[in-house]
């Protein structure tokens, strides 16, 4: 059963250059996506215009570890709401499929 | 003066002059001079006897003195020694059957290990990841390097360009992170370091694009293109460096 979506606002988050998987998982922990995934919360994330870039690194720091709690690329969309420039949309999309990669291929 | 011995080998009896010292029985033994008893001889003066070791004298009231000798023991040479080439030829062998099992074990080790190197590197490493995966990699890193944005006196990218060379350059990178996990058939603790070092050049290219488009939009300091530039070499050469690890260790251990 899933509550109230909550919003994480990127302008609200020092930029406009996001990276470093260490930033990304501190920020993992301010924010508290580990107990929100586990209540199933829907998480509305505003990324603003001005951004100019953000890492892989970074990316799957705050959120690597929901999408693979969430299994695949539609579930995880599902549940984070991503509102930013078009050329981010490519990028993270592709970061999302790395992280579903990360479980072992070979198995 | 002549003493009657009795030569236990033969029984031939073999006068030896008293005055001659018996110093070896056996000698006498062999010797052909071979002499009937002489008759009793009265004694007119004390008898010096000279035995030889192993010899003894059996003085019998009356009648002839026998001096009766025994083999003497053999030494330990004389015991051992005409078994001594059996027993090198032994050792000799043992030896030998030992060195041929070890070859044996060698040689069956080192054709597990070059198939090993035929299988990983030969084939895998050379005829499949390599040309799908690495010299695609350098012919990337390679143009990365020379189209990194720049402002200068003879012009400007706009902020759409950089944007574009940026998110075009960041999704390449997660192609080649996906293609490299290849690697994980030939060695498990390969890909982890690799994708370290893809992670490094995404960190610089997304630091320093958005420095330029920071330069472009505010007047801000433009970045240092060369420094980014050694990173992404430093980077790229410790990718390439795990590889080349993987590779000398390759035959060496099982891949894990």
């Amino acid at each position: 059963m899933t509550t109230a979506a909550t919003t994480i606002d990127f302008e609200k988050i020092e930029g406009p250059v996001y990276t470093g998987r260490d930033r990304g998982q501190r920020l993992r922990v301010e924010l508290c996506l580990d107990e929100l995934d586990a209540r199933g919360v829907e998480v509305d994330i505003k990324i603003p215009e001005s951004t100019y870039t953000i890492s892989s690194s970074f990316f799957l720091g705050l959120f690597g570890p929901s999408v693979v709690r969430a299994g695949s690329r539609d579930a995880f969309y599902r549940r984070y709401h991503f509102k930013s420039p078009s050329f981010l949309k490519e990028v993270m999309d592709s970061y999302v499929a790395r992280a579903l990669q990360s479980r072992n291929l070979f198995i | 003066m002549t003493l009657a011995t009795t030569n236990p080998m033969s029984g031939t009896g073999i006068a030896v002059p008293a005055a001659t010292p018996v110093t070896n029985p056996q000698a006498m033994a062999a010797s052909r001079s071979v002499v009937p008893f002489s008759p009793p001889i009265q004694a007119s003066q004390p008898l010096q006897f000279v035995l030889p070791s192993g010899c003894q004298l059996v003085q019998p009231a009356a009648g002839v003195s026998v001096a009766i000798c025994q083999q003497a023991s053999p030494s330990a040479w004389e015991r051992w020694g005409p078994s001594l080439p059996s027993v090198l030829s032994l050792v000799i062998s043992v030896l030998a059957v030992g060195f041929t099992f070890r070859t044996y074990r060698y040689n069956k080790d080192k054709d597990q290990r070059s198939r090993l190197q035929s299988i990983q590197d030969d084939y895998w490493l050379r005829k499949v990841i390599s040309p799908n995966t690495i010299e695609p990699f350098l012919k990337f890193t390679t143009e990365l390097r020379s189209g990194l944005p720049v402002v200068s006196a003879g012009g400007a990218p706009s902020p759409e360009e950089v944007q574009q060379f940026w998110s075009d350059s960041a999704k390449r990178l997660v192609d080649f992170s996906s293609a490299f996990r290849m690697l994980e058939l030939l060695d498990r603790q390969l890909q982890p370091a690799i994708e370290k070092c893809i992670e490094g050049i995404d960190e610089v290219l997304a630091s320093y694009c958005g420095a330029v488009q920071a330069q472009l939009s505010n007047g801000d300091p433009a970045p240092d293109r060369h420094a980014a530039i050694q990173r992404i070499v430093g980077f790229e050469a410790a990718l390439f460096r795990s590889i080349q690890t993987h590779q000398t260790s390759v035959g060496h251990s099982q891949p894990s």
